[in-house]
């Protein structure tokens, strides 16, 4: 075991070296690994904000139908009633004040602290008018025309039509990043293969000599690996760092900007977690490349 | 009991000019602890005869025994495990020519683990019997013909195998220095290693108590001419043999 291990730090040992023997190729290829990890990072980037927004603002409710104060109870839930008799209409809920300040807390988190002094009573009742999937467009406008004649009706918010188009254009940005992933994936392969592929011909002689002396397949073949799975860490870490700094430089602005829309208040980036399944990433195509590579060229 | 054998073996490499015989049909055994030469004028196959017993080349025909199994039956994973057991030298060194002589003897140790520690001390003490500067910084390249065969001789040695095959590991040297490289491989195969010598130097045969002489002409073995040595080599590893299997 120990042997094993022993063997395994020479290994490693060897692969670093091996780096430092070509340091422009290895360079070059750390480099271009990482403005195409960048480009999926930033986009990746936009999605995990824009899903934020969405969420957010729970587009899923396509209307919401404010009621005018002091709308006696029986009113409201007859109203409710009536508007979920409708065929297009799938369901409907009534808001009291008190769930409203609720779910006003739970959106707000620790922030929640600045509703202290408001009063259940200032917050309007509403209901919340969920459509059929298959319903037409045009029924929520004409619904919504229809209810803002209703006397005890203030006003009715249409949420479901931009929601829609923000739905479409969130469905976009998932397709564009997972295409980007695939070509990204594709790449940081294909540059890993090619300059494993490089090292392995510049030690021949060294990968000829260990089977020699009676090194193991994997022993001979490891320290390539290493070294693509390196090129692969280094690719991500670069392109991470590149990314943090482009975004703790914009994201005040976009903050101030945006801060209508945001409602957790903030845009975020990726969390330690992301970080490191973005490396382990790195890590695996480097190694998947290096592989490729060494079984191609490395013969035993 | 034979450690090496080779049966009805055929090799022979694709040439522009057709097909070029190296070992045309050869058979032949050497028992444990022998001292076996191999002669022939350049290009009767030594080489490749000592390629094939490593695996390092496939036999297009009839099959090489190392041990009593059969190398080229062996899977990918097996071979270097039969090459830890064969020392080898060979006739262009195959040394690491950017790395120092320590480096380059440390590899067959390096190769299954051992620390550090181990491997210089190790290096150092096989360097020394091959009367060379155990710790010369120079990368090998920059030695001489006759240095680097015995950093070769050394990298083979250091991990004591049961088996040593050598191409030519006196080739590069002066006489004075040749006769004491034999006289310590002499010495190896007297301790139980068994040694196979591939060599054009007629001196070799005279100098060196060898049990046998293999020879090889143009891929086909022409003779294959036992000493009395080899009694002596047989009846000592009987004894060893039954001694084992009396206690
Ligand atoms: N890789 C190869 N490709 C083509 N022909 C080869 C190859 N290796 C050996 N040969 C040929 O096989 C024959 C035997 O070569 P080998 O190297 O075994 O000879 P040798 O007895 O070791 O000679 P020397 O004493 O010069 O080292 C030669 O004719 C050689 O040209
Ligand atoms: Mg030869």
């Amino acid at each position: 075991m120990t042997r094993g291990l022993r063997a395994l730090g020479y290994v490693f040992v060897r692969g670093v070296t091996g780096m430092r023997q070509s340091p422009l190729v290895q360079t070059v290829a750390v480099l271009t690994m990482a403005v195409c990890i960048l480009l999926l990072g930033t986009v990746s980037l936009l999605l995990i904000n824009a899903e934020g927004v969405v969420d957010g603002w729970g587009v899923d409710v396509p209307l919401t139908v404010y009621l005018n104060e002091e709308v006696p109870e029986e009113d409201a839930l007859a109203l409710t009633e009536r508007i979920a008799a409708l065929p297009e209409v799938d369901h409907t809920e009534l808001v009291s004040p008190a769930i409203a300040l609720e779910r006003l807390q739970d959106g707000l988190g620790t922030g929640a602290s600045v509703l202290e002094g408001v009063e259940v009573q200032m917050l309007p009742t509403s209901i919340e008018v969920y459509t059929q999937p298959e319903s037409p467009e045009e029924f929520s406008a004409a619904l919504a025309g229809r209810l803002r004649e209703v006397k005890i009706v203030e006003e009715v918010a249409i949420v479901g039509a931009w929601a829609s188009a923000l739905n479409d254009g969130l469905g976009a940005l998932r397709t564009i990043a997972g295409t980007l992933a695939l070509l990204v994936t594709f790449a940081c392969v294909a540059i890993t293969w090619s300059t494993i592929r490089l090292a392995v011909f510049a030690r021949r002689s060294e990968v000829e000599i260990l089977r020699l002396v009676g090194g193991t397949r994997r022993f001979v073949r490891a320290p390539f690996v290493i070294e693509g799975a390196i090129q692969g860490v280094l690719g991500a870490a670069f392109a991470i760092t590149l990314l943090a700094f482009g975004f703790h430089s914009l994201a005040p602005h976009l903050e101030r900007g945006l801060s209508l829309f945001l409602v957790a208040g903030a845009v975020r980036f990726f969390t330690v977690f992301e970080v490191m399944l973005a490396m382990g990433f790195g890590a695996l195509l480097g190694v998947i490349g290096a592989r490729i590579a060494v079984a191609r060229y490395v013969e035993i | 009991m034979s450690i090496l054998e080779l049966i009805d073996v055929r090799k022979t490499f694709a040439a522009r000019e057709g097909a070029q015989v190296a070992l045309d049909g050869v058979s032949m055994s050497v028992e444990r602890g022998e001292f076996a030469l191999l002669m022939g004028p350049s290009g009767a196959g030594k080489s490749t005869m000592l390629k094939l017993i490593l695996a390092l080349e496939r036999p297009d025909e009839g099959s090489i025994k190392v041990a009593d199994r059969d190398v080229h039956r062996l899977t990918a994973d097996s071979v270097p495990f039969l090459r830890r057991n064969l020392g080898a030298v060979f006739q262009d060194f195959r040394l690491l020519s950017e790395a120092t002589p320590q480096e380059n003897v440390g590899l067959p140790l390096r190769v299954v683990g051992v620390g550090t520690n181990e491997v210089r001390e190790r290096s150092r003490e096989v360097l020394l019997r091959m009367h060379l500067d155990p710790d010369l910084k120079r990368p090998v390249k920059t030695l001489s013909g006759g240095e680097q065969q015995r950093v070769a001789l050394a990298r083979a040695l250091v991990t004591d195998p049961p088996v040593l095959l050598a191409d030519e590991p006196t080739g590069n040297l002066d006489p004075d220095l040749s006769r004491d490289i034999l006289d310590h491989l002499v010495e190896i195969q007297s301790r139980g290693t068994t040694v196979m010598l591939a060599t054009h130097d007629p001196v070799v045969p005279s100098y060196v108590p060898v049990t046998r002489i293999l020879h090889l002409d143009h891929g086909l073995l022409v003779r294959n001419e036992v000493t009395p040595r080899l009694r002596a080599i047989s009846d000592r590893h009987d004894a060893a043999a039954a001694a084992a299997e009396v206690a």
